[in-house]
């Protein structure tokens, strides 16, 4: 019995194991991170920008038709201007993690950023 | 010997490949949709390959413009609307029918909670660019067209007659109609799936991101993408249906002469209620009665007439005070997780 397991799993083989996990850890960091944080604009109902934030240098403006304007920043996005009354839109702040989202309903732009926060909950009630 | 150990390297290649390749990909199988509608944000999250998603977010879509379009008092479509505006309209059976589930809810819940408002928040004009405070004349005129009586469902004739001066508010009631509603197109998918809806949630089916489906309770004194605790729901078998709704007095208000206003009237005083509670999130098994549950609860306070109902719904909630203590139903006790050390739970004994 103690002979036959040797003989299906020899050391060698288990530095193979070894050494393909850590291949397969390295690549999988490699490709979470490639991924990174991607944000959009969606403007009643369609997305008219995808955006890689992990990518973003230099904070820029996105100004659409609606009277919105949208910034982007490295790693976040928000509202910089918005034309409506409240301005509840201004006030949700950055957005900095998947999942998070913010709207300026009067103008229907929503900005998000996509995916699902690994530490976050499913869903947001409130 | 040597071709055997190189073979077996290979294989073993290939199952690690695979699953870094699993790895990646997983809580990433979903496909997300986001629609406006009804003044707020719906945005769906399913666990299917996009083209079957794109189909079900279709049909989720379909159905709650379908609320759109007859129950809304701000669709100049909805028999709700021409009800509003001339007193009387014509309306289909789907209509009426929803008009009556809102009102036997009400019924239950002793008109804590009032369709039939629609005077009074037109006069604060919550929704609008400019709400005000009304004067007390103007609350007491509107007071008299609110009550659950004075609304008449025609069935035979197919028709909803009002009152003299009364107006329809469904909007305590709209989002959690609305999300019943993507409940009837999901529910013959075998997919999971988020559905929220401004602020209520829809989960449908077994958890994706392990044995729970995990909801984040906004912190009423932050951000909208803060939450204070978080609470797992785990069901008994994949045909999970739960719905999760929240008022909260946060939500649209305004300040006028140093006194803040906020959007939640009682149908009794037709002021903004006076309470210490800042919001109150139900976890119940229908929209409907979520929705109307959390504004019942909120207005009505904690108490005993308050947990009665809950317990009469099959319903749980979360009640979060001024000072930053909550109280929690028995039923999600053992699914609450405090994210926040700031808040402490309520003296209250349910």
């Amino acid at each position: 019995m103690k002979d036959k397991l040797q003989k299906i799993v020899r050391p060698a083989d288990l530095i193979v194991v070894a050494a393909v996990l850590a291949v397969a850890a390295v690549l999988w960091a490699v490709l979470a991170h490639l991924t990174g944080t991607t944000a959009q604009i969606v403007c009643d109902g369609e997305v008219i920008a995808t955006i890689d934030l992990s990518a973003v240098k230099e904070a820029y403006d996105v100004t659409l038709d609606n009277g919105v304007t949208v910034r982007v920043e490295p790693g976040a996005i928000c509202f910089a201007a918005s034309d409506c009354a409240n301005l509840l839109c201004i006030h949700a702040g950055k957005l900095t993690r998947a999942g998070q989202s913010a709207a300026c309903l009067p103008n229907k732009t929503l900005i998000r950023i996509t995916g699902r926060d690994r530490r976050g909950p499913d869903a947001l009630t409130g | 010997m040597k071709k055997q150990t190189l073979r077996r390297a290979a294989a073993l290649c290939c199952a690690a490949l695979l699953l870094a390749g699993a790895c990646s990909g997983c809580g990433r199988s979903f496909t997300e949709r986001t629609a406006f509608a009804m003044g707020s944000v719906l945005t769906a999250r399913i666990y299917a390959p996009e083209e079957q998603a794109e189909k079900l977010f279709g049909r989720i879509t379909d159905g709650v413009n379908g609320v759109d379009r007859r129950i809304s008092a701000t669709n100049p479509d909805s028999p709700v609307y021409a009800a509003n505006h001339t007193g009387s309209s014509n309306a289909d059976a789907y209509t009426l029918n929803k008009l009556g589930d809102i009102v036997m809810v009400c019924n239950i819940l002793n008109g804590t909670v009032d369709p039939t408002v629609g005077a009074l928040t037109e006069l604060w004009g919550f929704s609008s660019d400019t709400p005000r405070k009304p004067t007390d004349g103007e609350i007491q005129a509107a007071l008299e067209t609110v009550g659950l009586e004075k609304l008449l469902l025609d069935d035979v004739n197919g028709s909803i007659i009002l009152s003299e001066g009364q107006k329809l508010d469904p909007g305590a009631f709209g989002k959690g109609i609305a999300l019943d509603e993507a409940y009837l197109a999901l529910h013959t998918a075998t997919y999971s799936a988020v559905v929220t809806f401004g602020g209520s949630v829809l989960l449908f089916g077994a958890p994706k991101s392990g044995k729970s489906w995990t909801v984040g309770i906004r912190d009423p004194f932050k951000g909208e993408n803060d939450s204070f605790a978080t609470l797992s729901l785990t069901p008994d078998d994949d045909n999970y249906v739960g719905y999760l709704s929240t008022s909260g007095s946060y939500e649209k208000n305004f300040t006028e002469n140093g006194v803040t206003y906020h959007h939640i009237l009682s149908p009794e005083t037709g002021y903004p209620v006076e309470t210490d509670l800042v919001s109150v999130t139900v976890c119940a098994g229908g929209g409907l009665s979520s929705d109307a549950l959390s504004t019942a609860c909120f207005i009505n306070g904690l108490n005993e007439t308050t947990l009665r109902w809950l317990k009469s719904f099959g319903a749980e909630a979360v009640f979060v005070n001024k000072d930053k203590q909550y109280y929690i139903t028995d039923g999600l006790k053992d699914c609450f997780t405090l994210n926040d050390d700031s808040f402490s739970p309520m003296d209250h004994e349910g």
